[in-house]
């Protein structure tokens, strides 16, 4: 690494700029701060181990159970914490299920959950219009044999 | 308590639901005081991140006060001011160890690609996020990080996600000073990825967006070249403005809703043939100099993408991906806050209460009113600090 690299002026940003160089750069009082690697903390990206404070490891299980299926990859060991929130239901449950039971570098297990999303998005949909669009399409679908 | 929930594509309401409980002893709830809409939510409320389920409630940027611990949590008090990363770690595994706790092992089974994500689908692990009254927090004693003092919420808030990844995503262009960065997208990781690189050296930093507004805001705040490709050719330009040989190192801030290709648009977005548009990616392809760096920050839905594999190899060029691993950079990030180098609350253009979070949610995916990122308040202003 050069330890003094070479910083261009804005003037000749200007002149190098080609095509378009909306204005000059206005560098902030604070430039390079972090210049040096040693103050970027996420150098380098793997560290030697070292457990982060107050950790307690392994944790223990949590009990209850869980709303997020594990992918199908064999081996797998299911994690001790896990998410409870909008259990799986229904068709889109079920087709969830199916997904699930596929590992995640199958683009099918994706497929598959977006399908469901979609199963459930319209599911959803229909719970809540048909009590009200159902009875009015039957009652103008009797009104207009009535009236023939 | 009430809480922002999932009602299917393009739909969200403000509903109540039961409080969070302890559900590991390890667990500690937490009141919300403020959550970000981040732009990573859009793409849940776009339904484009498979396992996105009705009645789910999204925000993995927030910070709260601590109001119940379970027996195990050790390392922070109740009453206590904390902003938590936005992903749940459990600070022992192999990856946790090692620093990236954005690859923890402990807390999402449905997938190895990435670790248990508040409010971010059951793909990333089924956890309610933080655009609630209330949070259940996993390893709380280990994942949150005290607010000081003389920091404000709204100043602490964006260092949960936003104000951490733009960092990672500028130091993962290896900049070693001299550098011309290139930035797509001037969303708010993309607005604290040039913040970033100006820290940490670089010579030029080109910020790329559609969104006149925005590219105004990414000039005023940081003083940074301006270029919206609506009105260029971005590759021919960046290339006239570099010598002819593109950006030293360019950042992807935008991921797989990306403007820029109506073919990609269509195939992936509209008609889910890819995971999203990656036109972001072979945009930064394209106007990445050979041998350089790409850093992709934005994020991708799986499983496949038309991306530009082969020019990318054909130019030697390198690229650096991942999660911010947000716990390991929230001590430098506060200390540029308590310095007065950043103010990181100048982001939040709009500061609504939880009650408007639908409202807030369509005018930053619609990019209406100078929307660049959304506050949301639970209790109002009232418990900010």
């Amino acid at each position: 690494m050069d330890p003094t690299p070479r910083v261009i002026t804005p003037d000749e940003v200007q002149r190098k700029s080609g095509y378009q160089s909306m204005e000059p750069p206005k560098r902030p009082p604070w430039w390079g701060i972090d210049r040096d690697p040693a103050r970027r903390p996420g150098v380098p990206r793997m560290r030697q181990p070292q457990p982060w404070p107050n950790t307690r490891f392994p944790p223990e299980r949590q009990p209850g159970t869980p709303a997020v299926f594990k992918h199908g990859r064999p081996n797998k060991p299911f994690p001790p914490v896990f998410g409870t929130s909008c259990p799986p239901r229904g068709l889109s449950g079920a087709i969830r299920s199916v997904a699930y039971g596929l590992p995640d570098h199958y683009p099918t297990h994706w497929l598959l959950l977006l399908l469901g999303d979609r199963i459930e998005s319209w599911g959803t949909r229909a719970r809540r219009i048909l009590p009200v669009a159902l009875p009015v399409a039957i009652l103008g679908f009797l009104v207009r044999r009535a009236l023939a | 308590m009430k809480a922002l929930t999932y009602d299917g594509p393009y739909r969200v309401k403000v509903r109540n639901k039961p409080e969070p409980r302890i559900e590991h002893p390890q667990d500690g709830i937490v009141r919300v005081t403020a959550a970000a809409i981040c732009g990573s939510d859009l793409h849940l409320l776009h339904g484009l991140i498979p396992d996105t389920r009705i009645g789910f409630t999204f925000g993995h940027e927030f910070t709260g006060v601590v109001e119940e611990l379970g027996p195990e949590a050790q390392g922070v008090r109740k009453g206590d001011r904390v902003m938590l990363p936005f992903q749940i770690f459990c600070g022992g595994c192999y990856f946790c160890t090692r620093g990236l706790t954005s690859c923890c092992e402990s807390t999402n089974p449905a997938t190895d690609a990435g670790t248990g994500i508040y409010g971010y689908s059951h793909t990333m692990g089924g956890y309610d996020g933080g655009q609630a009254e209330y949070v259940r927090v996993p390893f709380i004693g280990v994942d949150a990080e005290k607010i000081p003092d003389d920091v404000e919420d709204l100043d602490a808030l964006p260092i949960t996600d936003a104000f951490a990844t733009g960092y990672q995503a500028a130091e993962m262009c290896e900049l070693k000073g001299g550098e011309t960065v290139l930035v797509l997208g001037c969303g708010p990781v993309g607005l604290f990825s040039m913040w970033s690189a100006w820290a940490m050296g670089a010579e030029r930093v080109i910020a790329v967006d559609h969104v006149d507004y925005r590219l105004e805001f990414a000039r005023n705040w940081l003083g940074v070249e301006t270029l919206n490709f609506r009105d260029i050719d971005l590759v021919t330009t960046i290339k006239g403005m570099t010598d002819d040989r593109g950006a030293d190192a360019t950042v992807d801030a935008v991921g797989l809703e990306a403007a820029g290709s109506p073919v990609h648009r269509a195939l992936g977005i509209y008609l889910k043939l890819e995971a999203g548009s990656p036109q972001a990616l072979n945009f930064a392809i394209h106007a990445t100099r050979k041998g350089g760096t790409i850093s992709v920050i934005g994020a991708y839905g799986p499983p496949y993408n038309g991306v530009d594999i082969g020019t990318y190899m054909n130019k030697a060029q390198r690229m650096n991906t991942g999660q911010a691993s947000v716990k390991r950079y929230m001590p430098r990030l506060l200390e540029h806050v308590q310095s007065g180098r950043i103010r990181p609350q100048q982001v939040f253009t709009h500061r609504l209460p939880l009650d408007r979070a639908p409202e807030g949610y369509r005018m930053f995916a619609q990019k209406r009113d100078g929307c660049v990122k959304v506050a949301l308040l639970p209790d109002g202003n009232a418990t900010l600090h």
